[in-house]
């Protein structure tokens, strides 16, 4: 009952919030007005992923895929399978559909000095090059560092699936526009744990606010050694790794 | 002066361009586009009314109490009802059951996290299935595991197939 009281007020708060322009300042910064009192500005969120407890069975990408009605053959987050053979010989296989089904044991693999499997996502990067490339302003950052598509915007012209480095968006084959993980951004707004999180069976996946003293994310990005995807390009990813290696790219 | 004709028709010239582009920025710009930055505001209430779907293990307890005692003290209790099921929100709607739940009960799905892969974390318990099988004198189907694993409570339980007695467990996995 509760829940169902929370999600018609909600909605009813939402729709006449979208009547006025001054209400929307409101419910974004949460003044209970409207019986929502998430605040966008008290929020700063990352994501850090530890490489080494991944056990590669995809539990994120069937979640993730659920929550957000990921259409077929498409992925908003995706595992990566990693056989290091040797120097300059390294094995990198996804297969198929970003993990989906899980993995297979891979014949040729075998032999490996090393192997592991990553997750991946969109880093939600603090300079997102997707963002800049969009010529209608489809792709932006909220406050709290999530970096969305405004799917009534975008028109679909692709340059943000060109510009993004690590291929974490596509064209949806139905709607026409581009899309991408956003953190889940209706349940972090709401207090819970992105799907892919919740979904993780061995804590691989962990949610952060920078903003919260008491956080434990924040407490392992301050005292860990912690790296990101290409921190060459200088997007400033918002997805940290723990036990990264140098052949993952 | 014929001269200041001329410039008072430059003057409403780029009056009415202003007022065209005024009223073009009125029409075309969305209400809300601008108000925080170079997008539509409203877009953010509108990414946040997006329905949410799995409501994690704490919704199964008040109808599945057994199963969530069963499962909370056992070995897979970090893995959430709803990766081995399915999403809450295909189960429930306003709080009622409109549809039965997804039960995975294929060896497939166990493997998933327990086949054998080099890519696997060494200390994570993991078999080649067919070996595994093969030590209990048992073959790969469908539903093989829950012989002698329960889904909530994976710790080996005397096998259901009479062939293999709890004694010659011991005496093939010694441990």
């Amino acid at each position: 009952m509760i829940r169902r009281d929370f999600v018609t007020k909600g909605l009813g708060g939402v729709l006449t919030i979208l009547i006025s322009r001054s209400g929307i300042a409101q419910a974004l910064t949460g003044d209970g007005k409207t019986g929502d009192t998430y605040d966008w500005e008290q929020h700063d969120y990352a994501y850090l992923i530890d490489i080494a407890k991944c056990i590669g069975c995809a539990m994120c990408v069937r979640a993730c895929k659920r929550e957000n009605n990921v259409p077929d053959n498409f992925v908003r987050t995706w595992i990566e399978r990693y056989h290091v053979l040797d120097f300059n010989n390294t094995i990198v296989d996804s297969s198929p559909n970003g993990g989906l089904e899980g993995f297979k044991p891979l014949a040729e693999g075998s032999g490996a000095n090393k192997a592991f499997f990553v997750p991946k996502m969109c880093n939600h990067c603090n300079k997102s090059p997707c963002e800049q490339v969009c010529p209608v302003g489809a792709a932006y950052h909220t406050k709290e560092g999530v970096v969305l598509v405004d799917p009534k915007r975008c028109i679909g012209c692709g340059y943000c699936i060109q510009a993004c480095p690590f291929g974490c968006r596509f064209l949806h084959p139905t709607e026409h526009v581009a899309s991408k993980c956003t953190w889940c951004y209706h349940r972090i707004t709401k207090g819970l744990k992105p799907a892919c999180v919740l979904a993780c069976p061995r804590g691989v996946r962990q949610f952060g606010d920078l903003k919260d003293p008491n956080d434990p994310v924040r407490k392992i990005l301050l005292e860990t050694p912690v790296s990101v995807l290409r921190p060459d390009l200088l997007t400033e990813p918002q997805c940290f790794y723990l036990h990264m290696d140098k052949e993952v790219r | 002066m014929n001269d200041t004709k001329h410039i008072w028709r430059v003057f409403l010239l780029v009056l009415i361009a202003i007022a065209a582009f005024m009223v073009g920025r009125l029409l075309f710009v969305p209400k809300t586009f601008g108000q925080f930055g170079h997008y539509r505001a409203a877009n953010v209430l509108e990414q946040r009314a997006f329905p949410v779907k799995y409501q994690g293990a704490e919704s199964c307890e008040p109808c599945h109490a057994d199963e969530f005692a069963l499962w909370k003290n056992a070995g897979h209790k970090t893995i959430v009802c709803e990766d081995c099921h399915a999403p809450y929100d295909s189960h429930i709607k306003n709080d009622e059951k409109f549809a039965d739940m997804e039960i995975n009960r294929t060896a497939d799905f166990c493997l998933r996290c327990h086949q054998k892969l080099t890519a696997r974390p060494e200390k994570f318990p993991q078999v080649n299935a067919i070996e595994h099988l093969a030590e209990f004198k048992m073959e790969l189907t469908d539903t093989v595991c829950f012989k002698c694993h329960g889904p909530h409570d994976p710790t080996p339980k005397d096998p259901i197939d009479k062939t293999v007695t709890p004694k010659t467990i011991k005496e093939l996995k010694p441990k």
